[in-house]
């Protein structure tokens, strides 16, 4: 929900009366789309890319995966030197992976070509530098702090210690960078229950990057990771976008919501990502 | 059309209308409330032996010149006694005069014999006078009286939605509106996101708003002006004036400084949910600071019936902090400084020095996050505006206005060391807005009259300014270095750009007979400040830019005929009138535009066209027990543009199909008023997902048009009861104090009026995914269900 509209609901909640309500939308089966999930990083490892399509609003029959299509990834070295890379499919239904063990070069373009259904998907990242993280730090939570039914089912735990977590890093000031960055609590992905993206650019930010904090509220014996990504300026436009999608009021108070911007030919949904990443693990005491 | 075509058309009409020598005098002065030495902005004079006569200006002011002879002059105005006067004319004579208000009251079914009457014989159309003392009976939201709310019921405007005071006239969109306090623009005119005005009920003399065949000596805004006038302060006796609601109280004192010379008015409101949260159990909620201030003061000083003085100024701010985590304020400010002149009989001159400043301010706390934001945009203006009474076929209005505007988009500033921001500041923008202009009112015969004149727009975007020249400008993807070409610095006064726009108007009325008559008029409309908002309510926190090399001028044309019919001796005014409007040039943003603190936003522009058309039904009852009005409107509006929803036509945030509205209050007993608002609007277009999709974690919504989807249509009725309180004492002589009490009831029948859907992950009610997290559900926000109000107010 937007800002403005909890707002609106803080207020209208102060007189009782502020409502929100499910509602069936009545609305028209959609075409389907190809949608790409792909990431390639500077890890040497077998990369992997994920295709599936789109499905209509109501659909519960979980995102049908593409099997049949053809994968594969062109290296460009700045030099013009070329590598083809072909991916195969995996017993995982819509997941291929790369046939040979690989990792990006700083500075290559990589580009994605798959063909399904007689249409050629075309996409073009650039594998830029990431700074290092430099490192995490827990703070005890407020003492006032009093935690939500939610979070005690989830941590195990009504008394804590309850921490947040920060992290530190030194961001470069001598060129543009942009970054995504992806949290984990014991292995799970956190995003907020599938709201929030993370993702910056440094047109604002200064060169330090002081204790931005992590998702989340975590508790001893937690096993904190996160992932810090280089993106493209492409690929903050797509996360910037797809927040935006993800927390549109419907065009009430933010602009009429449309779908992210990619790197993707043809109408193609999703991201093709090419990174460096740094990583760090932190377990709470 | 050519200016030198109009300026021949202009001379040919005024030469046509030649006079056969004969001498004249003119009778000029004010016309004024009796009780408290206001003048009176739009009283009619007729020269009942002519049939003809005229209106009295902004100032209360008018002026006849009459071959000589013996005259009865009526003098007339709404709620007022009219009075006749007999003069011999055989010199100038300068009359003021003085009208007793009429008791409504007691007033019931006399029908007066009033021949003439605006609704029917006015050259103008398109136009709508809110009577404030009615909208004070109605019901109103927590029992704040809200002019904005009365304009929102008005035939061919729309509300933009539950609780907004943005509105949409006949297919614009909501910047398109000019909205005024004493000539200073008001750039957001909305308290706590616009559950309110910023209008204090009190202070206003009058309000007029003009959707079409809009005056030339209006302009800046496409779609409508809401010209509001504030009363200037009784210059008899001291009145206290004042009201205790449920979230907000108001005072109002207004007293002569010098008997019948000069006066002055001071009045506040402040609204008080933040002393109820003070007594909250919730802390995180007694640091919470909700807040909304309004302060009016006028002084005005008659040095003699040739010049007159008047000083105004507003000043309101909202304050919203939560914790001490994130808060934000806004306001508006302005200042006007008038000279009325008379340089002789016949011609009266306006100055005023306006200033007016818009700001908000956000502020975040916490180390890394730590922020001020600020942004602002001010301006000053002077302007002179001439009415000729030339004769009394021809009033002759012109003037000219200059203003300098300065944009401040945004500013960021760390809180500290900490913050992981840089302190940034978006490029100033500059301005000089010129506009002269020409118009006359001209009697043809006694069936047709019409007004007719140009204004023509100079608009100079200025330094000090950087500007970047791209190698394509609606490239919003491209890496920035790879997009500028060349950056331009531009020093202060230094013109980047020119806009120059004629904008011819034109009505015409032609009289059926007394009580009929139909009218047309044409007019062009430029606008050279442009919202930086794509949504459907603009909210505080959006910027305005100047045209600029990438943002041409936005152009409207509308044309608009009209039926207009009097009943029952002006008992019942109806009126039917169809407009066509075109924009060129409509200011919109790229599907995805990054519109906050960009700092390349002309990358985002976008720019097209933009159609509506309607009809207008409206009638009003104004005498009576039952007094009121009804309206409805057909109309549709879409947008076209280049980069917007792939370039295919889609219905503008602003359409909607069905309007209709009805305003009563009864005086049921003597001191018992009932009053009723019924709303009813087709639903708002929406964008609306048409599939999902998943993309790492996420269930994505996937779109595929833009607001082809509609919520469901929005009704409401209110209720509201006004006890007065008694006239007269034990012993039978009048209280000084009058005072009431105002019950209303919002939404009487709890409708649930869809304000906004939106659509996310299935969760249960405290936020957890429901199943394996692929399932959205759209979700309906509802603001305000039944709510009871009262409201005090007190008049001594």
């Amino acid at each position: 929900m937007k800002k403005q509209l909890i707002i609106l609901t803080i207020i209208s909640a102060l007189f009782l009366s502020g409502c929100e309500e499910e509602i069936q939308l009545d609305v028209d089966q959609t075409e389907e789309q190809l949608v790409i999930d792909g990431l390639l990083t500077d890890s040497l490892k077998y990369h992997e890319i994920r295709l599936s399509t789109s499905n209509g609003l109501y659909d519960k029959n979980g995102f049908p995966a593409v099997d049949n299509a053809s994968v594969s990834v062109t290296e460009k070295s700045n030099e013009g030197i070329e590598r083809i890379i072909n991916y195969d499919l995996t017993e995982k239904p819509g997941l291929y992976r790369s046939q040979i063990e690989f990792k990006g070069t700083i500075g290559n373009a990589y580009e994605l070509r798959i063909d399904w259904k007689g249409v050629t998907y075309t996409a073009e990242d650039i594998l830029l530098p990431v700074t290092k993280i430099d490192s995490l730090v827990a703070e005890p939570v407020e003492d006032d702090f009093e935690p939500w039914d939610d979070l005690i089912d989830s941590l195990g735990t009504e008394t804590g210690p309850f921490y947040y977590i920060k992290f530190y890093a030194i961001e470069p000031g001598d060129r543009v960078d942009f970054y995504n960055w992806r949290f984990y609590r014991n292995g799970v992905f956190k995003n907020n229950e599938g709201r929030d993206v993370y993702y910056a650019s440094d047109e604002i930010v200064r060169e330090e990057i002081n204790g931005i904090y992590i998702t989340g509220v975590y508790t001893s014996g937690d096993t904190v990771y996160m992932e810090q990504y280089s993106i493209s300026r492409i690929g903050y436009l797509y996360y910037f976008d797809l927040e935006t999608v993800l927390n549109s009021d419907g065009g009430m108070f933010s602009s009429a919501p449309a779908n992210p911007r990619n790197n993707l030919s043809n109408g193609a949904l999703g991201f093709w990502q090419v990174s460096s990443v740094e990583t760090i693990k932190y377990v709470l005491e | 059309m050519p200016i030198k075509v109009m300026i021949a058309i202009i001379a040919i009409f005024l030469c046509s209308n030649y006079t056969i020598a004969q001498e004249k005098f003119t009778i000029s002065g004010y016309v004024r409330d009796q009780a408290n030495g206001e003048e009176l902005i739009g009283a009619t004079i007729l020269v009942k032996e002519l049939g003809l006569g005229t209106v009295s200006n902004p100032y209360g002011f008018y002026s006849l010149t009459l071959p000589r002879g013996e005259y009865i002059l009526e003098f007339n105005f709404i709620g007022y006694d009219k009075i006749d006067k007999s003069i011999v004319l055989y010199h100038n004579i300068e009359m003021n005069l003085e009208l007793p208000a009429s008791n409504i009251i007691t007033d019931e079914v006399i029908i007066e014999g009033t021949k003439e009457d605006l609704n029917v014989t006015d050259v103008s159309m398109s136009k709508v006078e809110m009577n404030i003392d009615q909208v004070k009976k109605l019901p109103a939201l927590f029992g704040e009286v809200d002019i904005i709310k009365t304009v929102q019921m008005m035939p061919g405007v729309v509300s933009a939605g539950e609780g907004t005071s943005s509105y949409f006239v006949r297919g614009g969109s909501s910047d398109q509106n000019l909205i005024l306090i004493d000539e200073a623009p008001i750039y957001d005119p909305s308290h706590m996101f616009g559950l309110f005005s910023v209008f204090n009920a009190d202070v206003i003399k009058s309000s007029d708003l003009y959707k079409g065949g809009i005056p030339v000596e209006y302009g800046g805004r496409l779609s409508s002006i809401l010209d509001i006038r504030s009363i200037d302060g009784n210059n008899r006796e001291m009145g206290v004036n004042g009201g205790v609601g449920l979230l907000a109280s108001r005072i109002m004192i207004e007293a002569p400084i010098q008997k019948e010379k000069s006066s002055f008015l001071i009045a506040g409101r402040r609204s008080y949910a933040d002393l109820f949260l003070k007594l909250s159990n919730n802390k995180d909620l007694r640091d919470d600071q909700v807040y909304f201030y309004d302060i009016n003061a006028k002084v005005n000083f008659r040095a003699n019936n040739n010049n007159r003085f008047f000083i105004s100024v507003y000043n309101g701010r909202d304050a919203l902090k939560f914790g001490n985590d994130f808060g934000f304020d806004w306001g508006n400010r302005t200042a006007t400084i008038r000279w009325n002149h008379l340089y002789n009989k016949r011609l009266f001159s306006n100055t005023s020095l306006i200033g007016s400043i818009f700001d908000y301010g956000l502020e975040s706390n916490g180390d890394a996050l730590g922020l001020e934001w600020t942004s602002n945009i001010s301006e000053l203006s002077l302007k002179n505006d001439f009415n000729y009474f030339l004769n009394t076929n021809n009033t002759i209005d012109f003037g000219y206005q200059v203003s300098w505007k300065r944009f401040s988009p945004g500013k960021i500033v760390p809180e500290d060391e900490t913050s992981i921001f840089n302190k940034v500041e978006l490029e100033r923008m500059y301005a000089l807005d010129h506009a002269f202009y020409a118009g006359n009112e001209q009697r043809i015969s006694s069936r047709i009259s019409m007004s007719y004149g140009i204004r023509l727009s100079i608009f100079q975007n200025m330094g000090k300014t950087r500007i970047y020249e791209y190698a394509d400008q609606s490239d919003n993807i491209s890496s920035r270095q790879d997009n500028i070409l060349d950056t331009i610095d531009y020093d202060h006064w230094e013109n980047i750009v020119t806009y120059i726009n004629p904008e011819p108007r034109f009505s015409i009325r032609y009289l059926l007979n007394e009580s009929n008559s139909i009218k047309g008029s044409y007019n062009r409309m430029v606008q050279n400040a442009h919202i930086i908002s794509s949504g459907t309510v603009p909210l505080p926190f959006n910027t305005w830019n100047p045209s600029s090399p990438y943002l041409k001028p936005q152009i409207a044309d509308q044309i608009a005929l009209g039926y207009f019919k009097n009943i029952n001796s002006n008992m019942y005014e109806l009126s039917g009138e169809i407009f066509y409007k075109n924009i060129q040039n409509v200011t919109d943003f790229a599907d995805n535009a990054e519109i906050f603190f960009n700092f390349h936003l002309a990358n985002e522009f976008r720019q097209g066209n933009s159609e509506a058309y309607g009809l207008e039904l409206f009638a009003r009852k104004n005498k009576g027990k039952l007094t009121g009005f009804a309206s409805y409107t057909l109309s549709k509006a879409t947008r076209t543009i280049e980069g917007v929803n792939n370039g295919k036509t889609f219905n503008a945030n602003y359409d909607r199909r069905h309007n209709f509205n009805i305003i009563a209050t009864y005086a049921l007993k003597e001191r018992i008023d009932i009053g009723a608002n019924f709303t009813y609007s087709s639903g708002r277009p929406i964008s609306i997902p048409s599939g999902k999709y998943e993309y790492l974690n996420y269930t994505v919504q996937q779109y595929t048009a833009r607001n082809a989807y509609k919520l469901p249509a929005y009704h409401r009725l209110d209720l509201s009861l006004t006890l007065n309180g008694k006239k007269y004492n034990k012993k039978g002589e009048a209280r000084k104090m009058t005072d009431a009490w105002v019950f209303s009831i919002y939404n009487v029948y709890n409708r649930q009026n869809a304000f906004t859907i939106y659509t996310e992950t299935k969760t249960d009610e405290d936020g957890n995914v429901l199943g394996d997290g692929r399932e959205l559900v759209a979700k309906k926000v509802s603001l305000f269900g039944i709510l009871p109000s009262v409201t005090y107010n007190f008049r001594f």
